[in-house]
């Protein structure tokens, strides 16, 4: 497989760029831990953040169960429940707007298409779930045997990654985030977008390997974004396992935010900032090593680091839990 | 564009290490100069009066220009020596022993006039020799200091320095493509004067480092700081700087090997023997006012600069991707993206701010008028009125300059009172009543603070509703913006319809610079560029 950065000439994927797919890829297999933090520290601005989380989808792509399959039905649910404001579904290759009418006597949701006239009313079970959707989010299966594009891709990105599950390929996963750059979600979309591969003729771009649903809409989705100037995410469910902060202010925010306080945090800065900037993220792990201690034992599962990359790796001290 | 990860890290691959060659340049004359100019900002710093302070601040702002840029050896040590006045008004103000260090000052720096700068002459050397060589180079420099660099040159009609050889801020640096030398003057330092970003030893794009300081000035503690490489304690900090920027250098696996040449200037100096020791490390520990904020600057145009508190989120215009204003925090501001001031209409104003500048056409023709028909005299009444500035008459002179960027005009509302007073400024008595619901002077400040960009942050501070208002303004202004977003600054009005009144102005960024030390009032207003120059860390 080829890369390219910012139309440069193809070349193999350069060490840094491998080993930050690497090190996403090997985070997801570190022994279970309450909560680890980690700052990895590059000589210049990239698209490491999306590199690592790339490793992480592509462990992800491994495992059983790594999908939203299980917990679409109770998201439906929940999202009933609470009616949020907005908040609206589509069927799967029907036309329509539904919004919650109430519930059966089973506890399932009833769902009034608010597009015609007639009062149309459809029971969501159990069965039924996977054939609707929270309007602009990405499906959470892709119906009929189809897969994401590009996945050819995925199955080379690593040197010793394990077999691929083709389910997990046509199912939307929510369980890593990428909270994008605080300038915006179109800066941190076009800096992805720069960093390609290639294989057998055919090329696709980081931006779109990552299958952030807006980025690429109509198929599954592996990656949650969190759009860290809005400080909004791209579905309702917000509880990601793994969140990868583009960029130092992305990394404050993220890990102080309420919705990530038991999500592992992966922040990527580079360190050709002011001196402030910086500061203020030595004195954010300075702070958070009241309750959390390094965890020099991570590094065991991580690989090599390249020349000019630095990382710390802290983790919730017992006590706390 | 920056340069690509890619590129860069084949670089740091291609390299077992990197090297610093420091030219330490002593002059007998420049130390007894830097000797006598230390004891008497430290010993003025100390004395707790204003004017000391003053006097301190100024002398310090000079010798440290001095120390970390090829200036000449002109005469702007001595204007800032004589501005304290006779010899004898000297030691009567402040004693014999700050007379005496002034003496001193004053002669050598009438000596240091007549000979050339050492640095400029290393400097010019390496240059010189870089060029021969066919090595490819940048000199790491402020935007202000570059006219120092190209002065070496001036004479020479074969060698200039093409602007791209410049690097002024850590932006420019990320953008620059691996290269042989960088070239700076001064110690290495995270913050003020000669300031450079840590980048350069955490992050380097070239082989050699090429440092021309003046003997005793040494590199910052800790400078080369990576917050994730080393957990820094404060004694390693005081006391190991080698160590913890070795520390941070191991981590990252870069080396550096560093090869010292110094060399001496003995032509004139009376006190040889003396040593030379760093200023920066002194004026670090000098009392720092307790009112002072930490603050970035955002420079809008060659001249003038707003201060921002740390985090402030400001409305921003990013010309490329994003025609919409959103407030963004001052740390994320690029080069070349739009600052946005939103100047709310004031209600006292209501009805005259359509026309900008009324009352300082007034009050500045006035001031005009006065002041060419005798600036002492004028002083001398401003003085006895209570306008007790030092250089009142440069002041003045300054004031009556037309209207730019923003009114000059003094700084603060007493003295702004006591100026419009004593010109005999107030509303004519046949005026509608409804005009005079204050004094002309008040009229005239809000004025000044509208151009200032003073008076909407009261709201922004007040009223988060405001700040809503203001995006939806800006929305609706999307086209007009678009039809703009070419020129380096402009202004709009707010659109009608709206419940807010008044105009956004738009100005381009040159650069974002941190390292400042303000007072809380200095903040959030268009401000000289010069006055900034003081609140350098």
């Amino acid at each position: 497989m080829n890369f390219s950065e910012a139309n440069e000439p193809w070349r193999s994927i350069p060490d840094w760029a491998s080993f930050l797919i690497e090190f996403g890829f090997a985070w997801l297999g570190l022994p279970r831990a309450p909560r680890r933090i980690a700052v990895v520290s590059m000589p210049s601005d990239s698209a490491a953040a999306g590199l690592i989380v790339l490793g992480a989808i592509r462990r992800c792509l491994e495992l059983d169960d790594a999908n939203d399959v299980g917990s679409h039905y109770q998201r439906l649910l929940d999202i009933a429940r609470t009616r949020p404001k907005g908040v609206y579904l589509r069927r799967a290759k029907k036309s329509g707007r539904f919004t919650f009418a109430g519930f059966d006597r089973d506890g399932n949701p009833i769902m009034r298409n608010e597009s015609v006239t007639w009062d149309q009313r459809i029971t969501i079970t159990r069965s039924t779930a996977l054939n609707w959707r929270i309007a602009g989010e990405a499906p959470v299966t892709i119906l009929n045997g189809q897969q994401l594009p590009n996945s050819q891709f995925y199955a080379q990105l690593v040197r010793n990654g394990g077999e691929i599950k083709p389910s997990n390929l046509s199912e939307s996963h929510s369980q890593i985030c990428l909270a994008g750059r605080v300038i915006g979600e179109a800066k941190t979309r076009g800096c992805m977008a720069d960093i390609r591969f290639s294989d057998d003729g055919i090329d696709a771009d980081l931006s779109q390997l990552l299958t952030v649903q807006n980025w690429m809409p109509g198929t599954v989705s592996r990656v949650m974004f969190y759009n860290a100037r809005t400080e909004k995410f791209d579905r309702q469910d917000g509880k990601p396992q793994v969140v990868i902060a583009d960029g130092d202010t992305s990394f404050l925010k993220v890990v102080d935010g309420e919705e990530f306080q038991h999500s592992d945090v992966i922040g990527v800065i580079h360190r050709t900032m002011e001196r402030d900037r910086l500061e203020a993220i030595g004195t954010k792990l300075e702070d958070l090593r009241q309750w959390y201690a390094p965890d020099e034992s991570a590094f065991d599962g991580l690989p090599n680091m390249p020349r000019g990359i630095g990382m710390s790796v802290l983790k919730r001290r017992q006590a706390c839990q | 564009m920056p340069v690509t990860a890619s590129r860069l890290f084949d670089f740091l691959e291609g390299r077992s290490s990197c090297s610093i060659e420091r030219y330490v340049i002593a002059s007998a004359a420049f130390g007894d100069l830097r000797h006598s100019l230390r004891s008497m900002i430290v010993r003025l710093s100390q004395s707790g009066e204003w004017d000391g302070t003053h006097i301190s601040d100024r002398l310090r702002s000079v010798l440290s220009e001095w120390l970390t840029v090829p200036a000449r050896f002109d005469n702007k040590i001595l204007l800032a020596l004589r501005e304290m006045g006779e010899p004898e008004a000297v030691e009567a103000r402040w004693g014999r022993d700050i007379r005496r260090h002034f003496d001193d000052a004053c002669c050598t720096a009438q000596e240091l006039v007549e000979v050339e700068n050492p640095l400029r002459t290393t400097l010019a050397n390496l240059i010189q020799t870089l060029r021969e060589k066919g090595r490819s180079f940048h000199i790491y420099c402020h935007r202000r200091s570059r006219e120092h660099f190209e002065s070496l040159f001036a004479a020479s009609d074969s060698v200039t320095l093409p602007e791209d050889v410049f690097i002024h801020s850590v932006a420019k640096y990320r953008e620059a493509e691996p290269f042989d030398v960088l070239l700076k003057v001064g110690p290495l330092r995270s913050r003020g004067w000669g300031k450079a970003p840590d980048a350069l030893l955490t992050a380097p794009r070239f082989d050699t480092l090429v440092q021309v300081v003046w003997s005793g000035c040494g590199d910052e503690p800790g400078y080369g700081y990576d917050p994730v490489s080393a957990q820094l304690r404060e004694g390693d900090a005081a006391h190991y700087t080698d160590a913890v920027t070795d520390r941070y250098m191991r981590s990252l696996q870069l080396k550096w090997k560093v090869q010292e040449t110094q060399s001496r200037d003995n032509t004139i100096g009376r006190h040889a023997g003396l040593p030379d020791i760093d200023e920066f490390e002194v004026f670090t520990k000098l009392t720092q006012q307790a009112d002072l904020q930490r603050a970035t600057l955002v420079q809008v145009d060659e001249g003038h600069g707003i201060l921002y508190p740390p985090h402030s989120r400001v409305l921003a215009l990013d010309a490329v991707t994003n025609p919409v204003g959103y407030p963004l925090p001052v740390e994320a501001f690029l080069e070349g993206m739009f600052l946005i001031l939103p100047l709310l209409d004031d209600a006292r104003l209501a009805g005259l701010q359509a026309e900008d500048g009324h009352f300082s056409k007034v009050w500045k023709e006035k001031l005009n008028a006065e002041y060419r028909r005798n600036p002492e005299t004028l002083a001398n009444r401003l003085w006895d009125a209570g306008l007790e500035l030092l250089h009142l008459q440069s002041r003045i002179a300054h004031w009556c300059k037309p209207t730019s960027t923003v009114i000059h005009a003094p700084q603060s509302v007493h003295h702004f009172e006591i100026l419009i007073k004593v010109l005999g400024l107030d509303f004519d008595p046949n005026e509608p009543t409804q005009r005079r619901r204050a004094a002309w002077w008040q009229f005239a400040w809000d004025e000044v603070r509208r151009a200032r960009g003073e008076a909407i942050h009261t709201g922004f501070l007040e009223h988060q509703i405001v700040d809503e208002q203001l995006l939806a303004a800006l929305r609706a202004l999307d086209s007009d913006i678009r039809a703009n977003i070419g020129q380096r600054t402009f202004q709009l009005a707010f659109p009608p319809g709206q419940s807010l009144h008044g105009i956004f102005r738009f100005y381009r960024v040159l650069a974002v610079e941190e390292g400042f030390e303000v007072p809380f009032g200095e903040l959030r207003k268009l401000c000289e560029l010069t006055r900034i120059d003081q609140w350098r860390v």
